[in-house]
């Protein structure tokens, strides 16, 4: 048999840093132990990684990096069960198990040139900042850029640095609301179509980029059909049960796609077609 | 087409002198049931038999199988990865299973190779059995996947009564023939011209027949059907149709501790009948109810498999009627299916006659 590579088996990766997003959303830094497999690991924004914990299993958690800088890469995981707790307790140093990348990821050189909306909810940022950073380094490819944020109360807003750093880019514009706001929070309240009624975004050669909580997509889609989005320029990344990661386990499937493979990237024109409800 | 003759009297002398090179499994006789185990020794064997309960898929795709085992010593992670490599011969499978194993090859080879599931089929060897007697339940006729093989085996037996027809179908079949040189007799057109006859007469012997044509397209438009829900009041959620198909792939992926230092990652069956099967965290899920599970089985096999793989993940073996404590049945629902879209009221909610 010619030598192919074994999917099921994760990496090492050590942490190299760890952030503190939220009470229950941190970044990790990691790099594979081995360096040629570092230097060699390329991902575009949009794909995700099999997060290994040897004795806890596996997890599928979105590069949140932009790819760029291939000396590391950066996941940003919320605390939901069992093996993102003890991922969560894990220090500098401390080794976990990485296989991918996997997925179709975002389009890039197909929006060059284009107009970007970004609409995130709670952790749904992470895999479109993978975008953002990617457009930023390349700002002169793009148009203008909007990001459209929303999280539970403010304790929860992910990247905030960057967020006041993107808002401080040339034609970048960062909108952000929080569901319940504090006696500190002076910004908006509201869910994250709100903001939509904030700014003005132009249907004219833009496309727009979707990830949160599953109900809220549908909510953001049908703003955006509103507003004159075309069906394929309105581009969700979606989240499902998955084991292998692979297309093979069958656990992610909607109507005939595979999330883990055919996805997790799709665009409305595409969803719009599957049997079964996203 | 190389054709030979193998004197029934003659199959355990060839197991026997296949048994160096390769692990056999073939059909045995368990009270009730005849399941396909491996051989200790040719007697064992029962070659007339219908077939087994659950799909010999299993040595391809094992009920429970280790990814790889780990262990944590002082000085780093250890990963060791399981491969199997023995050489196996599946003796006396049937077309229908041979045609779920084809399918299968096509769901571990798309895309990302699937290296547990290939190494073993690379190793396994397909001496087939051609059916002169269709069960009750059988429906391969249907489908165009039985009841005699046309591809995918090394050898095919073909009953005539004291003595099988072999026909030889690939390379490695024609190495079987050489190691048990001697035991083969010769093979002409009399002897094909009479498994040609067994065959229509096979053919002719099916209780089900099911009309597949336009399945695929007739059930896209009943997705919102409320012929679903009669289905689903019947399901209880057992599973067993997964678990004993042929064409079925699902699996979970699980660590198991065995040690402080040290376990294994195993990979094992799993069913989209299973409420699980979906769930996210937070407790979301997708496929939250019963109706949007079952739906999921027969879009599955009659939907999905034709669009991803280009044929349909159902080989008519009958198995999951035979299974299924609630008599869901995959002939009536196809049968239904047709009906419904015409405007008829079905009655998918009772036990059918048969
Ligand atoms: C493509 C993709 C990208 C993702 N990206 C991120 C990300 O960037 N950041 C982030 O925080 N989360 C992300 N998630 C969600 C993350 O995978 C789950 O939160 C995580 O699997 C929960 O694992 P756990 O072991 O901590 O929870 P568990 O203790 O295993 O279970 C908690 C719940 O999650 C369900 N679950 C178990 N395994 C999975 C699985 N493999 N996939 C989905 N649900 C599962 C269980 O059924 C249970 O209801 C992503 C999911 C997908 C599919
Ligand atoms: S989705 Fe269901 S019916 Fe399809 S292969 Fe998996 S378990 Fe079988
Ligand atoms: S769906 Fe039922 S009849 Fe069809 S191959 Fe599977 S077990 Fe056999
Ligand atoms: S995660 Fe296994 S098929 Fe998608």
């Amino acid at each position: 048999m010619a030598n192919r590579e074994n999917p099921y088996l994760p990496y090492p990766a050590v942490i190299q840093r760890v952030k503190e997003e939220t009470s229950d959303i941190k970044t990790f830094s990691l790099a594979f132990k081995d360096k040629a497999r570092q230097t060699t690991f390329y991902y575009r924004p949009g794909q995700f990684v099999q997060v290994s914990i040897l004795g806890l299993g596996e997890a599928p958690i979105s590069l949140s990096s932009a790819p760029c800088c291939n000396g590391s890469f950066e996941l940003s995981v919320k605390r939901s069960g069992r093996l993102t707790e003890r991922l969560h307790q894990l220090k500098p140093g401390d080794e976990i198990g990485i296989r991918g990348p996997y997925g179709n990821g975002f389009p890039y050189e197909e929006i060059k040139g284009k107009n970007i909306v970004f609409v995130g909810g709670g952790i749904g940022l992470a895999p479109l900042r993978s975008l953002i950073n990617s457009i930023i380094a390349n700002r002169d490819d793009f148009g203008s850029l909007q990001i459209l944020y929303g999280a539970r109360t403010p304790a929860d807003l992910v990247f905030k640095d960057e967020l006041n750093c993107w808002s401080e880019t040339d034609g970048v514009e960062v909108l952000v609301t929080v569901d319940i706001g504090d006696e500190r929070w002076t910004g908006n309240v509201g869910v994250v179509t709100t903001l939509f009624a904030k700014t003005r975004i132009s249907a004219d050669n833009t496309a727009a980029f979707i990830c949160g909580p599953p109900v809220m997509i549908p909510f953001v889609i049908r703003d955006l059909l509103e507003i004159g989005l075309p069906e394929e320029w309105i581009i969700c990344t979606l989240e499902r049960h998955m084991k292998c990661g692979i297309g093979k386990c069958g656990h992610c499937n909607i109507g005939s796609k595979y999330v883990c493979l055919d996805g997790p990237v799709f665009n409305y024109r595409e969803l719009k077609q599957l049997l079964e409800s996203f | 087409m190389t054709v030979r003759l193998l004197k029934k009297a003659r199959c355990i002398d060839l197991v026997d002198a296949l048994s160096d090179d390769y692990e056999i499994v073939a059909p045995v006789r368990k009270k009730d049931d005849t399941l396909f185990e491996p051989l200790s020794g040719g007697a064992e064997m029962d070659l007339d038999y219908l077939n087994s309960p659950v799909a010999p898929r299993e040595f391809l795709l094992p009920q429970d199988e280790t990814v790889f085992e780990y262990s944590d010593p002082e000085n780093g992670t250890t990963l060791q990865p399981k491969i199997k490599d023995r050489c196996r011969i599946i003796l006396g499978i049937r077309s229908c299973d041979l045609n779920g194993i084809l399918l299968l090859d096509s769901v571990f080879s798309k895309d990302i190779p699937d290296l547990y599931y290939l190494n073993r089929r690379e190793k396994t060897v397909f001496i087939a059995m051609a059916c002169n007697q269709p069960g009750n339940s059988c429906f391969c006729s249907s489908l165009k996947t039985g009841p005699s093989a046309s591809e995918g085996y090394d050898l095919l037996l073909t009953d005539l009564g004291d003595e099988y027809l072999v026909e030889v179908g690939s390379s490695r079949g024609e190495e079987i023939v050489k190691i048990g040189r001697g035991l083969f007799g010769e093979a002409g057109e009399p002897e094909i011209k009479r498994k040609a006859d067994l065959l229509a007469i096979a053919l002719e012997s099916f209780v089900l027949r099911v009309d597949f044509q336009r399945v695929t397209e007739l059930m896209k438009g009943l997705f919102a059907d409320g012929m679903w829900e009669d289905i689903a009041e019947r399901c209880l959620r057992c599973g067993g149709c997964s678990f004993v198909c042929p064409t079925c792939h699902c699996f979970n992926l699980f660590d198991r501790q065995l040690s402080e230092t040290s376990g294994k990652r195993t990979r094992g069956w799993d069913s989209c009948l299973f409420s699980g099967f979906t769930r996210m965290a937070g407790g979301i899920n997708p496929r939250g109810s019963k109706v949007e599970r079952i739906r999921q089985r027969f879009f599955c096999k009659l939907v999905y498999y034709v669009e991803k793989y280009g044929a349909y993940g159902c080989v008519g073996c009958g198995r999951c009627t035979d299974t299924c404590p609630g008599y869901i049945d995959i002939a009536q629902v196809v049968t239904s299916v047709s009906l419904r879209s015409k405007g008829y009221e079905v009655d998918v909610g009772a036990k059918p006659e048969r």
